[in-house]
């Protein structure tokens, strides 16, 4: 199991009103499988997505990648976790306004320990791969929604994680795109054999992926999985 | 590559907002600048001070009676007074006990001498045999003893040594030339030694074609003394005092203690609006971090997923607040020192309009004076930008990318 929860939990206090985001999620998932995880707007799925991810500590459970529990580890030891092991893909664009597509997509190797071969090189083919060879230079405002995702998308696969995390990473763009982009996830997952766990409204892209996890009122109610 | 490192994004981000990173700028330029001025400025008139008493060597001055107040006038501001007493004094300060050694100068007349073009200087007697202020300060000099005919002259006065001057028609050689003080009664004099300063004056009172030298033989204006080891200026003033009638003895330590008080008030002020200076520079970098980084928590939150951790960010932040201060540091320093080296002319002489003696400060100086400068900007970024980076350090990484959402 490359990804495991036990009785995952978090809660929120504001003031006297306790909101349980995540209640109690217990899941396991294979090396190289395409998790999806649907449900309504506010069931938890972000949540789930950022405890798995190590970017917010669950009130209660735990959560571990390839064994390693991974809310026991110092802050130092999970950041190298999530900058070697995670690739993130978020809800909204999430890149770096100061810095080009190509910069942004090198960005994970800064905080990495020992830079390993040519990155830039690297960069530039995975730039390619997700169709934005000619935007290299360009900063994320000269770019569009779709194309600001594509870099994102990069950027997640520049230091060759083993799983990645993405919230809706299609959740702005036209069906074109969305198929294009939902493609380039399928055949990542196929020809790399990365692990992907993807939120999604469209019920159409889940049915595309092994296995559908799905949420209400901050737990699984059902899996299925996809011949 | 190495080409995206922290320092890389900080200087991005400082770009993004060029304006306010200007105006921080411009701000550390600003404090630096007063900063570098006025440390400079408090060095030199202090090590003026230091020389023109330590260099005299003498523990005490002795002086006639009436005339303390135109002796530090003289001792410190290079006016020189004339005031007389008989040179017997000198031997009864000698049985003083305590007393460990002593010389004697006459302040004979300020003029120009032909040596010197039209610069005013001060004519000098002193007693070689005994002398022990005089002659450790010569720098350069004539490859052979001093002599009777021989003259010294001050560190602002132009002839080199070999050359020949006159004093009331006699003949003198420049024999050597005095380090620079800071003090016109070292750095414009002429010394000579007393017995020919006797015989000078006599003999222009027998000639008609020059002007007499109105001093008298046996006439002296002060006596140094160097007193014996542990026993201290102020216990020698007593003693002296007590057994020389006619006579005034100024401790040394007190005449550089006065300088000092001049100092205080001239400079209390400036250290207080330089420290001001500092502390709201520092406050405002922390206030405008904490603008920055609350504008930017949402793109830390990222920096955090993709595998920063909070040192990464905590360094981010500092090296940012660092390196807009140090570039307001670097030009503080050359702003201060083109504005110093600027009114050069108007600083020297409010100075010694002040009666404050003043050294410019050597290249070491200036450069140790630079170090603190932008030691002192850089940790006004560093100590201004803490809080704001400790709390972007400790943000929940899933918390800053909610952020506006
Ligand atoms: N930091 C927080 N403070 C308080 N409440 C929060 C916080 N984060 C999430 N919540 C609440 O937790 C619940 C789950 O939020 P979450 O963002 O995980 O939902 P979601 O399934 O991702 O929704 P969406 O589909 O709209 O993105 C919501 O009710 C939300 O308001
Ligand atoms: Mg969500």
């Amino acid at each position: 199991m490359i990804i495991k929860t036990e009785h995952l939990c978090k809660t929120y206090k504001i003031g006297d009103q306790v909101i349980e985001a995540v209640k109690g999620v217990d899941i396991e998932i294979e090396r190289g499988k395409f998790v999806s995880i649907v449900g309504h707007s506010g069931s938890g799925k972000t949540t789930l997505l950022s405890m798995i991810g190590g970017l917010t500590r669950p009130t209660h459970g735990k959560v571990y990648i390839d064994g390693i529990n991974i809310w026991n580890l110092s802050d130092e030891k999970l950041s190298e976790l999530r900058n070697k092991k995670i690739g993130f893909m978020f809800q909204f664009s999430s890149l770096i306004p100061t810095l080009n597509a190509i910069e942004n997509v090198m960005l994970p190797v800064a905080f990495g320990k020992g830079v390993s071969g040519d990155v830039e090189r690297r960069a530039k083919e995975l730039l390619e791969l997700v169709g934005l060879g000619h935007r290299m230079h360009n900063v994320p405002s000269q770019l569009s929604g779709g194309e600001q995702r594509r870099v994102a998308i990069a950027r997640a696969l520049i230091n060759d994680p083993d799983i990645i995390l993405a919230d809706e990473p299609t959740g702005d763009l036209d069906r074109e795109t969305e198929d294009e982009v939902m493609e380039l996830f399928l055949k990542i997952n196929r020809d790399f054999g990365k692990t992907f766990v993807m939120v999604t409204h469209n019920p159409e892209l889940a049915k595309r992926t092994d296995i559908t996890l799905r949420m209400e009122n901050g737990s699984i109610i059902a899996r299925e999985e996809h011949g | 590559m190495g080409k995206i490192n922290l320092f890389y994004i900080a200087r991005r981000n400082l770009k993004r907002k060029w304006f306010r990173s200007l105006a921080l700028i411009l701000a550390v330029t600003i404090a630096s600048g007063a900063l570098f001025a006025s440390v400079l400025m408090m060095e030199s008139v202090g090590r003026g001070a230091e020389i023109s008493t330590s260099m005299l060597g003498a523990d005490v001055m002795v002086v006639p009676v009436g005339y303390e107040a135109q002796a530090r006038a003289s001792l410190l501001a290079g006016e020189p007074n004339k005031f007389y007493m008989s040179r017997s004094v000198e031997d009864e300060v000698k049985k003083v006990p305590g007393v460990a050694q002593t010389s004697v100068q006459v302040f004979a007349e300020t003029a120009a001498f032909p040596c010197c073009g039209f610069t005013k200087s001060f004519l000098i007697g002193f007693d070689p045999e005994t002398d022990f202020t005089v002659m450790k300060w010569v720098g350069e000099s004539l490859d052979r003893p001093f002599g009777k005919d021989d003259a010294i002259l001050g560190f602002s006065l132009a002839a080199l040594p070999g050359f020949k001057t006159y004093v009331h028609g006699h003949e003198l050689t420049v024999w050597g030339k005095l380090r620079q003080s800071g003090i016109k009664y070292f750095d414009n004099s002429l010394f000579v030694p007393i017995e020919t300063l006797y015989n000078i004056a006599e003999e222009s009172k027998k000639r008609d074609e020059v002007a007499p030298l109105e001093i008298e033989r046996g006439q002296i204006s002060v006596v140094l003394v160097k007193a014996e080891e542990g026993v201290s200026p102020d216990v020698l003033e007593v003693r002296i005092e007590g057994r020389v009638p006619g006579v005034i003895a100024i401790p040394m330590p007190r005449v550089l203690h006065t300088v000092r008080a001049q100092m205080a008030t001239l400079f209390g002020s400036l250290t207080i609006l330089v420290a001001v200076l500092w502390v709201a520079n520092t406050l405002m970098v922390g206030a405008i971090f904490t603008t920055i980084v609350s504008e930017r928590r949402k793109e830390l939150g990222i920096l955090r997923a993709i595998g920063a951790n909070r040192r990464h960010v905590f360094r981010l932040i500092l090296a940012e607040a660092a390196f807009l201060t140090a570039l307001g540091g670097l030009l503080g320093i050359a702003a201060g020192g083109a504005l110093f080296y600027a009114y050069k002319g108007i600083v020297t002489s409010s100075f010694s309009a002040l009666k404050i003696p003043y050294i410019w400060p050597t290249a070491a100086q200036v450069a140790a004076i630079s170090v603190f400068t932008l030691i002192s900007a850089l940790a006004m970024g560093i100590i201004g930008a803490l809080y704001p980076a400790y709390t972007s350090a400790k943000l929940d990484p899933y918390n800053a990318i909610r952020t506006g959402e």
